[in-house]
Order: C-alpha cells, then sequence, then structure tokens
C-alpha cells in the first residue's frame, strides 16, 4: 500500500482508489466493532407474561332443592402445557330431584384469581353455555339467565334428573357463536373458549 | 505484495506470448438515439481477455493486435451489453452505438459488480411482469416461475416455495438487504412491495453464497432501477383497479440525476381491498391495506460513489374469520363445512383477526473501482420489523395484540471484488449481523416467540473462470458463524418432559411454579460451497451443472415453540437439541434455443440431512378441549424433480408457451412423503399480437397431490358422544383455471408513454382449493377476478 507515490507518476487516479479503499476498510472495521459493542447492553431477563384471559378453572355448583350442594371442578394451571387438567366430582348426583346450577370460571395463574365469569356476564351477547349429556343419563337442563336480547347466556341453569344411570354431562362455553340458535353446538357455531366433560353418576 | 499481484498478471496476460502484432483497432462508443459520446463503457476483446474504457469523447483504442476476427463486448452502466464481431485486416476505426434506454435497465449499480454465478439454476422476472402484477404480492408474482410456487395462509398472505421448500429456507434479498422480517412463520408474507423492484430473480439452489450459505431452497433476489448518470427527471405512475375485493393499487415514482452523478428517488405504493371473494361465497375478513415509502440519495461518479436509502412498509392483513377456532372439535365442523361457517356481508374494514405489520429499512452504502484492482463495497443495514398480530379475545383485552414482537437487525458487509486477469469475476467479502427479538409481555398471552439475540459473522469467496470460449467454470466457498442467545419462559411440566432439565440444567436460571425461566444460548459453524459450470457446446445448445452444499441453523420457532399456535389450532413444540439441516444438491441444465424453439429443462436431486419438520403426535387435553399436538423432529429427507419450459414462435405475432414442474419429497428412512409438496403443475400459453395489442391465453393445470404423510387424527365431539376423525392431510381435488390478458400502449403524447392491461384471471369462476394454502380447510380460493391497470412512463 505504500507504494503509491511510484504507482501516482503511473496512475494519478490509483491514489484516490487507495486512499478511498483505507477509508472504507476501517470504516468498516469501526462499524463491525461498534455493532458487536453496542450488542452487549443488558442482560437482564425479560418480565413473565401475565396470562389474562386463560381459565384455567371451572367449577358448576349444583345445588338441590333440598340443600345437597355437590360441586363439578376441573383445574388446569399450565393452560396449554403438557398437563392434563384435574377433574373432579364432589357427588353423585340424586334421581328426580331438582337442582340449581351456577357456573364459575377463575384464572388461577394470576393471584388472586381472575372471576373470568365476570368477563363473560359483561359480554353476556357475545357467550352461550351448552350443556351435553351422554351415556345412560337423562337429565333436563334449562338456562337461568340471558343477554340483554334474552337469548339465553347459561351461568346459571337448572338441571333436573329422572331415573339412575351412569353418563357424562360436557360444559361449552361458545364465544361469538349465532344467537339466537338453535340450542346445539353445531347450529351456534363460534369458537370453544371451554369443553370440559364430567363423569355423572345419578342414584 | 504489488510484485505477486504482476508476476500473475503477466503470467496470465496473453501478451506474454511472443506475437509479431502490430495493427490498431479504435472507435467511438455512441448512443444509439443521439449519437452522444458515452464515457466509461468497458470494451473487452473476448478472445484475448483484454478490456479498456471509453473516454469522455466515447473514444478507444486497443493496439498490437494481429489479423483476425475478434468479438468487442461492450458493457456501459446504462445499457444492455453488446457484442460486436470484427474482421481486422488493417488498422481500424469502428464506431459502435449502444441503445441507452432506462426501462431496460436491470441491474443494480451499488450492489457490486459481480453477481450470482454463472451455473446457478436462475431465473429473471422482468419490468414488465412486475408491472403487470403491481397489484400482486410477492409470493404471487414468483409463482410464475417455473418450479416456484406461492406457500399461503389466505390470498394475501403468500411466501415464495421454491421446489417444495420456503420461509427460513429462501432467502429474500432486497435492494441487497437480507430481509430479517420473522420469515420462519408459514402465515407471515415477505415485506417487500414488488413496485419497488425492476427485475426478480429466482435461484433454484443454495449457489448464491455472497448473499447467505443457508438458502437451501433458494434465493429470491429483488433489484432496483439503475439510476442514469446524466441531467434527468423521470418517473412512472400505475394505477389498477380490480373486481374482486373491490379495490386497487397506486405506484408513482420519480427519479432525478445529474450529470455530476447526484441522484435522488422517492416512491410510493397505496393499495386497498376488502373482502375477497370466492366463487359462490364472500371470504369474510380477508381485505387488506397497505402501503409502502421509498426514497434513497445517493451520488455516482462511476469510480465511487455512496447511497443512503430508506424504506418503510406498512401492511394490514385480514385473516379469514372463519379459520379462528377453539380446538379440535371447532375443527372437526369447520373442516367438515362445505362453506365457511361464517360468511358476512362484503366489507372494507377489517377485524380481528388480523396482522399488522410495519417494516423499515435503512441504508448506507459506498464504493469505490478502479480499472486495475477491481471494485470495493461497504454498506450498513438498519432493519426493523414490527409485528402485531390480533385474535378473537374477551373483555378487556379485546383490542390487545396477542403477539407482539419487535425484531431489530443491524448488518455491516464488506464485498471485494478484484480484477485479475483470467477469472471473469472474482469476489470476497465478510458481513456481520446483530439482531434483537424483543416480545412484548403486555399481550396478557404466553410468548410464542422469546427475546433472542443473535449474532452472525460471515466469509465468503467466489470466481468464474472461462476455461475456454465454450466452458465457464465457477466456485464458491462460504462460512458462516452464528450465535444465539435467548431468554425463555418454559411450562416447568414440559422441560422435565422432554428431559431438558438434565441435558440443559445449565439453562436454568430461575424456577416459579408452573414456568421456569431458563437461558439457553447455542453456537453454530456452518461451512457452504457450490461448483459449477456452464458448458455452451454450439450455438443452440447450453449445459449447466451445479454442486453446492448448504446448511440451515434452526430458527427460533423450530427451537422453542412450545403452545397454541392460534392461527393453526395445534400446539406446537420445537426441540432445543436440534443441529443445523446439511443440504446437498445437484442441479443441471440444459437449454435449445434457437430463432424459434427455447426449451430448457432442469432436473435436480437434493439430499438434506436433518431436515426439520413437524408432525402430529399425541393429543393435548385443556380446559378448552382437545388439542392436537405437533412436534418438530429431524429426519435426512431427499427432494429431487424437473422444471420444464418451452417456448416456440409460429411467426414473430404467434406463440406458444409451456410450463411443467413436478417434485417429489420424501423422508429417507420410511419412504414416507413429505407434508406440503407442490403438485405437479403444467401451463399453456398462447400469445398473440394483433396491432399493437398483445393477447395471451392461459390453461394451468394443477394436478393433486397423491403423495401425503397422513396426520388425520381422532377427537371426541361432545355434541354427538362420539369419537369422530379429523382430516387434516388429504389434499383438495386437481384443478384447471384459465386466464387471460390482453395490453397494449396508448398513444396521447410525446413525453408520456401509457400502456394498459385488462387480465381475467379464473374465467370461468372455477371453485377450487389449493394445498399449498393454510386455509384450504374452511374456504375456497378467489374467484373470477377481472383488473384493469395502467401504466404510464416520463
Amino acid at each position: 500500500m505504500n507504494n503509491s507515490k511510484n504507482q501516482n507518476t503511473t496512475n494519478s487516479k490509483f491514489l484516490n482508489f487507495t486512499t478511498m479503499k483505507n477509508y472504507i476498510l476501517y470504516s468498516f472495521i469501526l462499524l463491525t466493532g461498534l455493532l458487536f459493542n453496542a450488542c452487549s447492553d443488558d442482560d437482564t431477563p425479560p418480565a413473565p407474561v401475565d396470562e389474562e384471559e386463560v381459565i384455567t378453572t371451572l367449577m358448576v355448583t349444583l345445588t338441590s332443592n333440598t340443600g345437597q350442594t355437590i360441586t363439578l371442578n376441573s383445574q388446569d394451571l399450565d393452560g396449554d402445557g403438557p398437563n392434563d387438567p384435574t377433574i373432579s366430582v364432589s357427588a353423585p348426583l340424586s334421581v328426580a330431584t331438582t337442582y340449581s346450577g351456577v357456573i364459575e370460571l377463575l384464572n388461577e395463574t394470576v393471584s388472586p384469581a381472575e372471576p373470568i365469569h365476570e368477563e363473560v356476564a359483561e359480554e353476556s351477547a357475545e357467550h352461550q353455555f351448552f350443556y351435553t349429556q351422554g351415556g345412560n343419563i337423562n337429565v333436563t337442563t334449562n338456562y337461568g339467565d340471558f343477554d340483554g336480547n334474552g337469548n339465553p347466556l347459561g351461568l346459571s341453569f337448572s338441571l333436573s334428573t329422572t331415573s339412575a344411570g351412569q353418563g357424562t354431562m360436557t360444559f361449552t362455553l361458545r364465544h361469538e357463536p349465532l344467537k339466537p340458535n338453535d340450542g346445539t353446538l353445531s347450529g351456534a357455531g363460534g369458537e370453544t373458549d371451554l369443553s370440559v366433560t364430567f363423569p355423572i353418576t345419578i342414584e | 505484495m504489488h510484485k505477486l499481484f504482476w508476476v500473475l498478471v503477466l503470467s496470465i496476460s496473453p501478451f506474454s506470448q511472443a506475437q509479431i502484432c502490430d495493427l490498431t483497432l479504435a472507435g467511438r462508443i455512441l448512443d444509439q438515439h443521439d449519437d452522444s459520446a458515452l464515457s466509461h463503457a468497458l470494451i473487452s476483446i473476448e478472445e484475448l481477455n483484454v478490456s479498456t474504457f471509453s473516454d469522455q469523447d466515447g473514444r478507444f483504442s486497443f493496439d498490437h493486435l494481429c489479423l483476425g476476427t475478434y468479438t468487442l463486448s461492450v458493457i456501459h452502466a446504462q445499457c444492455n451489453t453488446r457484442s460486436f464481431s470484427i474482421k481486422l485486416k488493417d488498422n481500424s476505426f469502428k464506431t459502435l452505438k449502444l441503445e441507452h434506454h432506462y426501462e431496460e435497465l436491470n441491474e443494480v449499480l451499488l450492489s457490486g459488480s459481480s453477481e450470482g454465478l454463472v451455473s446457478a439454476a436462475k431465473e429473471v422476472i422482468d419490468a414488465g411482469t412486475i408491472e403487470r402484477s403491481s397489484n400482486q404480492s410477492l409470493g404471487d408474482v414468483v409463482s410464475e416461475v417455473t418450479g416456484v410456487s406461492g406457500f399461503s395462509f389466505g390470498n394475501t398472505v403468500i411466501k415464495p416455495s421454491i421446489h417444495g421448500l420456503h420461509s427460513s429456507r429462501v432467502t429474500i434479498m432486497n435492494n441487497g438487504v437480507r430481509m430479517e422480517d420473522q420469515e420462519w412463520g408459514a402465515e407471515h408474507a415477505p415485506n417487500v412491495d414488488v413496485n419497488l423492484a425492476h427485475s426478480i430473480e429466482i435461484i433454484k439452489n443454495a449457489s448464491a453464497l455472497q448473499y447467505s450459505g443457508d438458502a437451501i431452497g433458494g434465493f429470491v433476489i429483488l433489484k432496483p432501477q439503475r439510476i442514469p448518470i446524466k441531467d434527468t427527471l423521470y418517473g412512472k405512475a400505475r394505477l389498477s383497479a380490480q373486481d374482486n375485493g373491490r379495490g386497487g393499487s397506486a405506484h408513482v415514482g420519480l427519479i432525478k440525476s445529474t450529470a455530476m452523478g447526484w441522484y435522488g428517488s422517492l416512491e410510493g405504493t397505496f393499495k386497498k381491498y376488502g373482502d375477497f371473494n370466492a366463487p359462490e361465497y364472500s371470504l369474510s375478513n380477508t381485505g387488506m391495506n397497505s402501503y409502502t415509502l421509498a426514497g434513497k440519495l445517493g451520488f455516482n461518479e462511476f469510480k465511487r460513489g455512496f447511497e443512503l436509502s430508506y424504506n418503510r412498509l406498512e401492511n394490514t392483513v385480514g385473516i379469514l374469520r372463519a379459520s379462528h377456532l377453539g380446538g379440535a372439535q371447532d375443527q372437526f365442523v369447520a373442516i367438515n363445512s362445505p362453506e365457511p361457517l361464517i360468511i358476512n356481508d362484503f366489507t372494507y374494514n377489517i377485524d380481528r383477526p388480523k396482522q399488522e405489520v410495519s417494516h423499515q429499512i435503512m441504508s448506507a452504502k459506498a464504493f469505490v473501482k478502479s480499472d486495475k484492482f477491481g471494485r470495493i463495497d461497504l454498506r450498513y443495514d438498519f432493519q426493523k420489523n414490527d409485528r402485531l398480530e390480533y385474535d378473537i379475545r374477551r373483555g378487556s383485552d379485546q383490542n390487545k395484540a396477542s403477539l407482539d414482537l419487535d425484531l431489530q437487525t443491524h448488518a455491516v458487509s464488506l464485498d471485494l471484488a478484484p480484477k485479475l486477469v483470467g477469472f471473469n469475476s472474482l469476489k470476497t467479502g465478510f458481513s456481520g449481523r446483530y439482531l434483537k427479538n424483543k416480545s412484548n409481555p403486555n399481550t396478557g398471552v404466553k410468548r410464542l416467540i422469546p427475546d433472542y439475540k443473535r449474532y452472525d459473522l460471515g466469509f465468503y469467496a467466489l470466481a468464474t473462470k472461462s476455461l475456454n470460449n465454450d466452458l465457464v467454470v465457477d466456485a464458491a466457498v462460504r462460512l458462516d458463524y452464528m450465535r444465539i442467545e435467548s431468554f425463555k419462559y418454559y411450562y416447568s411440566a414440559l422441560w422435565t418432559q422432554r428431559g431438558y432439565d438434565t441435558t440443559f440444567a445449565a439453562f436454568e436460571v430461575e424456577d416459579l411454579g408452573t414456568q421456569i425461566l431458563t437461558a439457553p444460548k447455542f453456537n453454530y459453524l456452518n461451512p457452504s460451497a457450490s461448483l459449477g459450470t456452464s458448458w455452451a457446446l454450439n450455438e443452440q445448445n447450453r449445459l449447466l451443472m451445479n454442486l453446492s452444499l448448504g446448511a440451515r441453523n434452526p430458527n427460533p420457532s423450530e427451537l422453542f415453540s412450545e403452545g397454541l399456535h392460534h392461527s393453526a389450532s395445534r400446539i406446537e413444540i420445537g426441540d432445543l437439541r436440534f443441529k443445523p439441516e446439511i443440504a446437498k444438491n445437484l442441479s443441471l441444465g440444459y437449454r435449445y434455443q434457437n430463432t424459434k424453439l427455447n426449451f430448457s429443462v432442469n432436473p435436480f436431486v437434493r439430499l438434506i440431512d436433518r431436515f426439520i419438520l413437524i408432525e402430529p403426535t399425541g393429543i393435548q387435553q385443556t380446559i378448552r378441549g382437545n388439542f392436537q399436538v405437533w412436534s418438530y423432529r429431524q429426519t435426512d429427507v431427499s427432494l429431487s424433480g424437473l422444471d420444464m419450459d418451452t417456448q416456440y414462435a409460429f411467426t414473430n405475432k404467434f406463440g406458444f408457451q409451456q410450463q411443467f414442474s413436478l417434485v417429489k419429497g420424501y423422508e429417507l428412512e420410511t419412504k414416507t412423503p413429505l407434508i406440503n409438496m407442490p403438485g405437479v403443475n403444467m401451463i399453456h400459453a398462447l400469445n398473440y399480437t394483433y396491432k399493437q395489442i398483445e393477447m395471451r391465453i392461459e390453461s394451468d393445470y394443477t394436478w393433486r397431490q397423491n403423495e401425503f404423510p397422513d396426520t388425520n387424527f381422532e377427537a371426541f365431539i361432545p355434541e354427538t358422544q362420539t369419537i369422530e376423525l379429523i382430516d387434516v392431510s388429504t389434499p383438495p381435488e386437481a384443478y384447471h383455471l384459465m386466464n387471460l390478458t390482453f395490453g397494449g400502449p396508448l398513444n396521447f403524447s410525446e413525453n408520456f408513454n401509457f400502456s394498459w392491461t385488462l387480465d381475467i384471471q379464473n374465467v370461468f369462476n372455477t371453485a377450487y382449493r389449493n394445498y399449498l394454502n393454510g386455509m384450504r380447510f374452511y374456504a375456497d380460493e378467489l374467484g373470477r377476478n377481472v383488473l384493469i391497470s395502467l401504466t404510464s412512463t416520463f
């Protein structure tokens, strides 16, 4: 590179090239240095995300006209993580009994637990619960609460049993279903926010 | 060092051979249009490997020539390269004229001298095609090329898929900048506006190592218009309107340059569409709004120059409302419904689910060039990608994004293109890159992609050399180092389930109960290489061959995913143990060309070790019901296929064209077909010119993909109390589309050039579904579309 004096006599443009070349090389080294220096800034870990919408817990409380209380509970603290929900039913249902049912939804990933059912009640027009039975049971359900347009919501309901049997009850919460609808899941469409199946014994 | 250089030059130079030859060939290079002198044209005598530049008056001369016939090639920055055959009997003076035409420039002055390798399976989309596709996305435009298809998520989110490989496996270069825009996701379209490109090159293998070593699928390279060094102000304007989506696009560009070398340009594009429609129904919430703004300022004195540029793109894209699902039972209903479950009236409103993406690029670059030593380029690029994805949410979160990512990239590169006699081109370079991804925790949704930092260092060298008149060989090598440092919250159960607690115990930072904070850090060092040749058998026949080796590191999604991917309605799990994918590729090419027939066939075989794929591995019970779990896995695969192009001109007004493309992909051990491989596609077209009006009728047939992995699963449907099969793998039926195009000039005035196009896509309003579209489970593709566009250059 220091031969430029020699080159200068033969080609004046070469000096320019060499100088420019050096500028460019130096700025590359400088830039790269800056780049990798600037990068080693703070190494503090980011905050964990407070999951705001997650429903971890479904609690259905059935109270009979005789004052018997049965709770159906499903809890899944890691949401879509690998642990399955834990499902429990406190006692078998009695034959020929009418229960009044109340549904509570909780987000227990935050403390204190967030009552999601309040949000659902606020947006009653965009939500609806569906109760589906399977197996060898025969129960009737009726909606106990309604949205502003008089369409069912289903956070409270009544449930009447007839004869003894064993089967399942599935509670499904749909977001933005068709309202009014024909009362079936397929007729309502929408997006499933919650779907829990409990084993039910009536005796 | 210089001494060594001269020794090298002298030993290679043909002048070192003793010959008694003393003829002079002198001449002038003129602009064909106005006979003005063209300075700085590079004139080479191909047979002798000597070259010189024309001076200010366009004059040049060669001394000490022998009797004989020589091929002179003349290269000028603002002209098409031309060759002249000259029979030298005596001292001669020749006037050589070049077409000095701005519309047909298709190379970038500032992006380096030696572009891709000669043996690369390269296809170019020219300015005319881009002009006609002004309303379309990059994915749409490049799928016109044989072997390239659009891998899409709806009709506005489309990414280029080369021989079935896409996303992180295809590098997109935009005006010399490697796009870093969360390209890993299938539903993440590249953030580029085709209107800013003057030509788009597609390289169907990993050979363009000056850009990257990990493009094992290939490259899409967008190049801007080259700006002439003269006093001029010119521009273009394009307007298009279409009935499907009831919208259109507008693009305006202005370029000012001076004879001193200063130049500047300003361009902008605006697009707006409402809900698109399938033949039988409206595709609710599929509209889009988009705008682009780009400006540059520079100085180009041929031997040195610099440029500053800024480019901003803002996209708001609606996602089909009926595709937003909550679990297996919703999926079952949606897939089995012949029509989308939600069909609303047409609207321009874009509601949730939607994406809002902003991408900004700021570049500064400079070059210096010498006749003797070649060229040095230095550039710095800054990119900022902000991606917001909105889902349907509840309560106070309703208007909050579910995904909020901010990716910033700083990159510097230095390229040296020394001029060594004997080599057609020689190039080497270094690059450094720093990426920082931030995932906003205020979304209230578990991060899909964690916060991470990435450091890249790269070095490459490539050379092209003519062994004789007919045979050119090229070779390239590259070495890449990458380090990734991340902070990631894992579900504790998953961390232990996968055995990370023993393998990666060193990454653990803090145990938070159901979650664990970890700090995974990885280093990768990958070599890549390419070797190829182009052999002209005679004037009509040419053979190409390229062997390449590429390596791609696992992307953040493949490493870190562990959670619900809303848009796919499935839980996706990555793997920290992944090693880089290694691809070995052999591409062959045969080209035949005469005045009437143009034929090429390009077979290829690609073996990829540790190919990363995602497949269903189970069902996850959640309180929201059952979700299918898809896990990433590495396996050795093979891809092979061929592309075939035929053009035949019956007369100069009437031509025929055929494109055929076939690709097959299998896992080597189990022979299982790979997912999302494009079906066999064949296009036939007739082109006819009547007076000045060009007409084209095109038939586009895509066979059903009969080879696919079975990823179906069973789920309990509470309503019917049954276990049902959910078919998420069977590809849709074959389809045939007819397209019509008419176009021609409009002559209003001398100063303004107008041209028009009328394009009718899917003439028969055929209802069909495309295997490569993530929305195929829920809705048909677009119905008939009538598009009118008008372009003016001035």
